[in-house]
């Protein structure tokens, strides 16, 4: 692969988080989880400055920044411009800082308007949305919902780690495989491929099961 | 003048690629097109054979990266079409000996000088990979229907969607007429409705292809073979002419099926 996009580096004022600001957001998120995941003990507990240089950086962006640093333990300190050079000296006097809410998940919403395609991977901790296919070989990984506006062919993880009543939907419906909490199921082989209608997945009496999206049943998935 | 810098790719090996991108090349170059073909699986040089010009090379790639030659050195031009050439790899390196930098900056030179500029990439998503797309402004995926290697090609497309690329076509290869037939093939529909890039060609099975690429001969330059004619047809595409997706053979019953297929689709 090229060039990471994620890298922290340490200076004389703590923990500095430099991220490649042209690359999509999504992107920097799973990238940054993947840095986390590699030693996750070593940066529990940590406090990080966030290198945004001047450029306008949305709010909800810093906050899904923030939700996945918090996962791993990691306090976003603040934001800082650019620092290259200044490694060794204290930051600038001036440098504006940024304290974000902490995020409740259950009701953030992470929107994806593009095909996800084999080896790629969207992971958020609240609802996820996807306008596009989950192609074969792709994962979508959710605190909660999952909804698929297209076709659902790849892996779909709702309710990561233990959101029983999480569920899992697509127009078009034939996941690899599927998870809601911590259950696991794959489609049996002699499944007839999708059928046409949208249809989702939920957990009844600890086992997933797979049904037609009825209209006006909304409410009846809203538990727990 | 500037040229176009088309890289052919798939993820995954074996699928045709080098045949391809050799076949495309002379296509363009019988078409009156100045085109160059482009080996850059360095330490597995391929695309010298299949073109019959293993024994004229004296420079490769990784002579001008490296500054040993100049780039009008290492290219070699074919005897059989004057506007046809080609610049090998390198056999005794490997990938690192190139860079994705210095790809764009030989692409920027071969822009200037060529209409057409064919890259034909090693298999796989690694260095090899990042050093042929990087100076590519168009890139054709070539898969044949098979589950493994239209999974591969639709992670390449999302790597090549990643890196920004705009422009990307689908060339489907080695389509067996009785086998759709029959129904045992993965349907093109199938194929198009997981990888929604834009359908540049369907070439089919053509035993004849192994022996001229094993004598260094390119079907593209024979009436008779039906790839050879695909390849030709996909030339003409590329240069933005109407020709037909597939070509047309005896096989009338496949000729309707396809015809029936892309009714409607705008193609």
């Amino acid at each position: 692969m090229s060039k990471p996009r994620v890298k922290l580096s340490g200076t004389d004022y703590g923990l500095l988080l430099r991220l490649e600001w042209d690359s999509p957001l999504s992107q920097l998120l799973v990238e940054l989880e993947e840095y986390l995941q590699q030693s996750p003990k070593f940066f529990a507990g940590a406090q990080v400055l966030l290198e945004i240089g001047s450029r306008p950086v949305l709010q909800q962006d810093l906050e899904q920044l923030a939700a996945v640093l918090l996962r791993y333990g990691v306090t976003l300190q603040g934001v800082v411009p650019i620092l290259d050079g200044l490694e060794r000296r204290p930051p600038p006097a001036s440098y504006a800082t940024f304290t974000p809410a902490p995020l409740d998940p259950q009701t953030s919403l992470h929107l994806e308007q593009r095909t996800v395609r084999s080896g790629e991977k969207v992971a958020a901790d609240g609802h996820v949305i996807i306008m596009g296919d989950v192609n074969p070989g792709a994962e979508v990984i959710a605190g909660y919902n999952i909804f698929v506006w297209g076709a659902l062919r790849g892996s779909a993880y709702a309710g990561v780690p233990d959101h029983e009543e999480a569920i899992i939907a697509a127009l078009h419906f034939a996941p690899i495989q599927l998870r809601i909490a911590g259950h696991i199921a794959r489609p049996p082989e002699a499944r007839p491929s999708a059928s046409g209608t949208p249809e989702l997945a939920r957990i009844d009496e600890n086992a997933i099961v797979v049904e037609a999206w009825e209209r006006g049943r909304g409410g009846f998935y809203k538990r727990g | 003048m500037t040229g176009r810098v088309i890289t052919v790719t798939s993820g995954k090996g074996g699928v045709g690629k080098t045949t391809f991108s050799a076949n495309v090349s002379a296509a363009l170059a019988e078409l009156g097109k100045k085109a160059v073909a482009v080996d850059t699986d360095v330490g597995l040089r391929n695309l010298d054979i299949v073109m019959g010009l293993e024994n004229r090379i004296v420079y490769d790639l990784v002579d001008v990266v490296e500054g040993r030659c100049r780039l009008q050195k290492a290219i070699i031009r074919d005897k059989r079409i004057a506007t046809l050439h080609m610049l090998p790899a390198a056999q005794t390196r490997d990938k690192s000996a190139v860079s994705p930098d210095a790809m764009e900056k030989i692409c920027a030179e071969l822009r200037s000088q060529f209409d057409f500029t064919i890259i034909d990439s090693p298999a796989g998503i690694e260095s090899g990979f990042q050093n042929a797309i990087a100076g590519a402004d168009e890139v054709v995926i070539v898969t044949t229907p098979h589950v493994s290697a239209i999974r591969d090609a639709d992670r390449v497309i999302g790597l090549l969607e990643a890196a920004e690329k705009q422009q990307i076509f689908l060339v489907i290869n080695r389509l067996q007429a009785a086998m759709v037939r029959r129904g045992d093939m993965l349907d093109i529909p199938d194929i198009l409705d997981i990888l929604a890039i834009e359908l540049l060609g369907i070439i089919p099975e053509d035993e004849s292809i192994v022996v001229s690429s094993n004598r260094g001969e390119l079907a593209a330059l024979h009436a008779a073979s039906p790839a050879g004619q695909a390849y030709k047809n996909i030339a003409r595409r590329l240069l933005g002419e109407d020709a037909p997706l597939m070509p047309v053979d005896e096989d009338k019953g496949l000729l309707k099926w396809l015809a029936r297929l892309f009714k409607g689709r705008a193609l």
